[in-house]
């Protein structure tokens, strides 16, 4: 196991995307050529129907009264708890990086308490130990600060909700706010920032971060709008050094210090204000997006000199989105668009290093430049096979008033496909997911499947493939990573 | 996700309901469209145990809390999944139109993604929650899409008198009857004092299976018929595949429910 060198060999990504989409589909037609009885497909005689109830009644061996007492749940509990416990495992397979690279138990906890007909209060929370880092001594280089992916212990949600009247309700606390139709991408979903410390491997159920907000929703007819004001800053997620998957590793050198993060403060001068207004109507909605937020992604600014070495510091700025998103149903299609115009995003230069080597000052170095972009996206989902949902997302970043110096192109181009097949009644689900970045960027592939073994016991496995031959691709550092995991999940 | 892709609101199985009438000499068609048209309420909310039973006997078992409120001649659906955990909270909303040039619109919410999004509900031969019942069979076929003839006009059924339908799809349409139900033919028992569907047969053409349908517990809610429990029974070569079996409690009929249900704030926020 772990030989396989996608990267060197793209077809293969081809090939094993054909063999699986094969394979799914062509499950009930094995199962048909096994045990076809085209006889029965003919038949219209009731005498035969009546025979079959009577000598072999395919309901006689049904019984479901005592599940029935068992199992009808308590509508009107006040109080909730549920959550469940998940072993998680995951192993880098990769000759140039073979090791154990996740071993994590992870309980999460909900609860939910219902104060009276209109409101409530929910929190949730998590607790994780990934004792790969001990197993293979991860944390012990020089400078790693990866606390954060190794544990964690804390709130997940915790907010008020509350419904007033019929037009007007709100919530208030730590909270997810999932805007935008792009099941992937990230154009006009600007409330929440995202885990982007392992691509690939990351569920999307898990790749939103809550943060401390106030929401405002009203309702009129097909009409709705939301006001939510943000007090939590945290950027998005992203690995450390010393972990596999580094944001900076490109930067990393014995002359460059990168500080942690600095994050905005929850102060009222850093409140962050986001508006959405959705209009429904037959077979289709369309949101109308205004926020003024912090970039969930981080630049680095430039703090000097120290004893020889190059200090920077990850900071957050300041945009502002304008934005429209639609989904439009068409028979099995689902279409989405969605589209942002970003202003004062703050993009990396790349001729910082350079300038600072040449000896100009210090306040004269820009680490960033200030530029306005387009986001585009378009996809469709399709389920118009049986059992099987496919979807495919193209998006396009485009920076206005490019120049040579930016770190980012002109144009970007992000692919999103997604093939997820259900099979023996719903309890096995085998998933493809696949990201294509700018021609000749890299891709990451994943295989996954899921087994229901009960209703509360599930158990999943798969595979992730990264692809970046070329050296200027972000996913260049990560090629070695592939991995194979296996996820087993008791709910309660 | 993958449990809760294509679904839809528990309707017309359980709410049917129809005052005993007399008739003399109904066409086999007219037998279909009273069976299709029976009062149902203007609203309905109801508690849903679904059972799914494999080969193997083993179960799985789903809670679910349905609501339903009629606006004319269309119909407002949502549905909150309350078990099993992976499950809870998930909640599904249609929109269901009168007007046949108008599409179903349908949204789900995951809880786990904690997002509201449209989804595509024209198939309706796929399977509605894993269980034997599918898209068609829950929310109704067109019955104007199908022949009807009947095989017989009096066969008694758990005691009551039945109409034996044969359905077949009208040969211009067969291709789309197939598309959206999954039905080469149907064999349907109707009773004749309340016109409730109470025993079918179903061919499958995907998968070469028969499917078997039984009504049960069926008394009046409210002065509206209703069928208590619902089974579906898959089988292939004459041995069973899979069941599931459909029971309904605190059926309520008529309640005021205010229009603030059917939003997708309300999906959020759940029950």
């Amino acid at each position: 196991m772990g030989k396989i060198r996608i990267s060197k060999r793209p077809w293969l990504f081809g090939l094993v995307f054909f063999l699986w989409f094969a394979l799914a589909q062509a499950w009930p037609g094995l199962a048909v050529s096994a045990g076809a009885d085209n006889q029965l497909i003919t038949e219209d005689d009731p005498k035969g129907f009546e025979d079959g109830f009577e000598d072999n009644d395919p309901f006689e061996e049904i019984d479901i009264d005592a599940l029935t007492k068992e199992n009808v749940q308590n509508q009107d509990g006040k109080f909730l708890v549920g959550g469940f416990i998940e072993i998680e495992s995951e192993y880098a397979f990769h000759k140039n990086d073979e090791k154990l690279s996740g071993l994590k138990p992870l309980l999460f906890i909900e609860t939910e308490y219902k104060i009276n007909e209109n409101y409530k209060v929910k929190a949730s929370g998590q607790a994780f130990y990934d004792m790969s880092y001990d197993i293979e001594a991860k944390d012990n280089n020089k400078g790693s600060n990866l606390d954060d992916e190794k544990k964690a212990f804390g709130l997940k949600d915790f907010y008020l909700d509350g419904k007033m009247g019929d037009i007007f309700s709100v919530r208030i606390g730590r909270q997810i706010i999932a805007w935008g139709d792009s099941d992937y991408a990230r154009i006009t979903d600007v409330v929440n920032p995202r885990d982007l410390t392992s691509p690939g491997l990351t569920d999307l159920e898990d790749a939103r971060l809550p943060v401390a907000a106030f929401r405002l929703s009203a309702f009129f007819n097909a009409w709705s709008f939301d006001f939510v004001t943000v007090h939590e800053h945290p950027g998005s997620k992203i690995s450390g050094k010393g972990s596999d998957f580094d944001y900076y590793t490109l930067l990393r050198s014995p002359v460059i210090l990168i500080n942690d993060k600095h994050t905005p403060d929850s102060g009222i001068k850093n409140t962050s204000f986001a508006f959405k207004a959705t209009h429904a109507f037959n077979g289709g909605d369309i949101s109308f997006v205004a926020a003024d937020t912090f970039d969930d992604k981080p630049f680095l600014s430039y703090d000097g000199p120290a004893n020889g070495i190059m200090v920077f510091t990850p900071e957050y700025g300041r945009i502002i989105t304008y934005g429209v998103s639609a989904s439009l149903a068409k028979g099995s299609g689902l279409f989405k668009f969605e589209t942002a115009f970003t202003r004062d995003k703050k993009i990396m230069r790349n001729d910082v290093l350079a300038n600072i080597s040449s000896g100009l000052d210090n306040s004269l170095i820009k680490t960033t430049s200030s530029k306005n972009q387009v986001s585009s996206l378009a996809g469709v989902e399709y389920t118009g096979f049986t059992d099987l949902r496919l979807s495919f997302e193209a998006q396009l970043i485009h920076t206005l008033n490019h120049r040579a110096f930016l770190s980012v192109d002109e144009n970007e181009y992000l692919t999103y496909f997604k093939a997820t097949k259900d099979l023996l009644n719903e309890t096995l689900e085998l998933a493809l997911f696949w990201v294509f970045m700018n021609p000749g960027q890299g891709n990451i592939l994943r295989l996954s499947g899921t087994l229901d073994i009960f209703d509360a016991l599930s158990v999943g496995a798969g595979m992730v493939f990264y692809d970046a031959a070329d050296l200027s691709s972000d996913l260049h550092p990560y090629k070695d990573r592939d991995r194979v995991f296996i996820r087993v999940k008791y709910s309660f | 996700m993958k449990k809760l892709f294509i679904i839809t609101i528990l309707c017309v199985f359980f709410t049917t309901g129809f005052t005993a009438r007399g008739f003399a000499g109904p066409t086999a068609f007219e037998v279909v469209r009273k069976m299709d048209t029976r009062e149902d309420g203007d609203t309905l909310t109801t508690d849903t145990l679904m059972i799914l039973i494999n080969k193997n006997k083993r179960k799985r078992i789903r809670n679910i809390k349905n609501i339903r409120k009629d606006y004319g001649p269309d119909t407002r659906g949502i549905i909150f999944f309350l078990s099993p955990a992976d499950v809870r909270n998930t909640a599904y909303m249609s929109y269901e139109w009168d007007d046949a040039s108008k599409e179903d619109d349908s949204w789900l919410y995951l809880p786990a993604l904690r997002k509201v999004k449209r989804i595509a509900s024209a198939d309706k031969s796929g399977s509605f929650m894993g269980s034997d019942f599918t898209y068609s069979d829950i929310n109704g076929i067109k019955i104007n899409d199908w022949d009807y003839t009947f095989i017989k006009e009096n066969v008694k059924e758990r005691g009551f008198d039945t109409f034996v339908v044969r359905g077949l799809p009208k040969k211009e349409l067969k291709e789309k009857v197939l598309k959206e139900t999954g039905y080469l033919k149907t064999v349907m028992w109707i009773r004749k004092d309340n016109y409730m569907l109470v025993k079918g047969k179903y061919w499958v053409k995907k998968g070469h299976k028969i499917k078997y349908f039984k009504a049960s517990d069926i008394k009046k809610v409210d002065d509206i018929w209703t069928a208590c429990k619902l089974t579906m029974v898959t089988t292939k070569k004459g041995k069973v595949t899979h069941s599931s079996v459909l029971k309904f409690s605190n059926i309520r009929y008529n309640t005021v429910i205010d229009d603030a249900t059917f939003t997708t704030r309300r999906m959020e926020r759940g029950l």
